[in-house]
């Protein structure tokens, strides 16, 4: 008998089976049944259930509700730690239907969620649209010039991209614009003009680009400037339309001294023997005669207010 | 049980004989009265010393679907077998717990309500 005893207590009961059984799929139980179930009975299988599940057994086994409050107190705690702490702390007794108190708690939870969300959201936004404020647009419309000369050095000149241009720029204007020639070379002066208006012209579409600096003044420290200066006073404002303010500045700064850079430089004077001779033979054959030193290397250069392409 | 080694020779020829089981929608099962004894309700029913009817013709009928009267009397062999003097060994938990279907669990456990009633004491 004593054996029997011990084996019976070893093997659980039919109940305990279905117990187990049931508490392992209680999200498919979807009634308990029309006959009353004993609560104490069906009890492992509840405290195993979630909480809607729970909700929907008692939906269609009414009789249950009298005993599963402790079962929702447990869920309370359970589910909303802190928000239970918080309610908790507020000295207020137990609420009377547990039940409530779980949905209340579970309506402010999904409230809570929901401005943390939103909040959220409004912060990403921002970041987003400052980000692309921020990124390269791509668009047809000029950006607005750039202001003249002699309102201080653009902003970033020094992007590789920018000094390239500056440099192409300056090379074209050297290598198409007149060449100051020494005075004996007075023929050359008249057919550079010529060439100017031609060439540069359609090469500078943009207006900010600076044109022809038919400037023939020279400085009064290089000695064949006299020539030059009286014979072209109008030039500078007959070919160059493009960039009025920028030929504003050059009139005056011309009388004082360098309006083009092909212009300035005093130590040139040794370069000019060559371009003089290419012009003699054929005007056009000096577009394509690269210069002898880049123009931001010619000695003089630096300080000068050059006019600088803006695109 | 061991009531029964007390017992004279046509209660031991009985105590080894076969009842029937039947079910609701016309299933009849055929388990040994030591078996059907392992439910405590059974065995009163079938007992020979009570007047019921259902020990007269060694017929129990249960209000139960057949899938789980069936069910009823696995457990009720396993649960003879675990605890005859056939096996010393311990039972594993699952054992038993995967054999029940879990569409069949719910009616089951009320089957087993009805029937077990003392069924974790000793009988």
């Amino acid at each position: 008998m004593s054996e029997a005893e011990c084996q019976s207590r070893r093997l659980p009961t039919l109940v305990t089976y279905c117990q187990r059984v049931l508490s392992t799929y209680t999200d498919s139980i979807s009634s308990l049944g029309d006959d009353a179930i004993r609560y104490d009975v069906i009890k492992p299988v509840l405290e195993c259930c979630s909480a809607d599940t729970l909700l929907r057994l008692e939906q269609s086994s009414p009789y249950l509700e009298n005993d599963t409050s402790e079962i929702w107190q447990r869920l309370c705690w359970k589910t909303f730690p802190l928000l239970a702490e918080q309610y908790f702390q507020e000295g207020s007794e137990a609420p009377e239907s547990w039940r409530e108190q779980f949905f209340l708690l579970r309506e402010a939870e999904a409230e809570r969620l929901e401005l943390a969300g939103s909040r959220l959201r409004s912060q990403r936004m921002e970041a987003e649209e400052r980000k692309k404020e921020r990124e390269v647009k791509i668009t047809d419309r000029l950006p607005p010039p750039k202001r003249a000369r002699g309102w201080g050095a653009p902003s970033q000149p020094k992007t590789l991209f920018q000094k390239t241009k500056n440099e192409a720029t300056k090379f074209r204007t050297s290598v198409y614009s007149a060449r100051v020639l020494p005075p004996t070379r007075q023929r050359t002066l008249h057919s550079s003009p010529s060439i100017k208006p031609a060439v540069p012209r359609p090469s500078e579409p943009t207006k900010s680009m600076v044109t022809v600096k038919t400037v023939t003044y020279k400085r009064p420290s290089i000695p064949p400037a006299p020539l030059q200066s009286s014979g072209r006073p109008t030039t500078p404002s007959v070919l160059t339309p493009a960039t009025p303010p920028k030929l504003a500045a050059s009139p005056p700064s011309a009388r004082s001294s360098k309006p083009s850079p092909i212009v300035q430089p005093s130590s040139t004077g040794e370069q000019r023997p060559i371009k003089p001779s290419i012009n003699k033979k054929d005007p056009m054959a000096s577009l394509f005669m690269p210069k002898h030193r880049t123009l931001s290397q010619l000695p003089g250069q630096t300080g000068n207010a050059r006019i600088v392409p803006t695109r | 049980m061991s009531n029964d080694v007390q017992m004279n020779d046509a209660g031991a020829e009985k105590r080894d004989d076969w009842v029937k089981i039947t079910s609701s929608d016309g299933y009849s099962f055929l388990v040994k009265r030591s078996v059907a004894a392992i439910s405590g309700t059974l065995k009163n029913m079938l007992s020979e010393d009570s007047s019921f009817r259902e020990a007269i013709a060694n017929t129990c009928p249960i209000s139960e679907r057949a899938a789980v009267v069936e069910k009823v009397c696995e457990y009720m062999s396993f649960k003879a077998y675990y605890e005859g003097p056939g096996s010393k060994e311990g039972v594993d938990v699952n054992e038993f717990t995967e054999r029940i279907p879990p569409e069949v669990a719910l009616e089951l456990l009320l089957a087993a309500d009805y029937l077990e009633g003392v069924l974790d004491s000793c009988v």
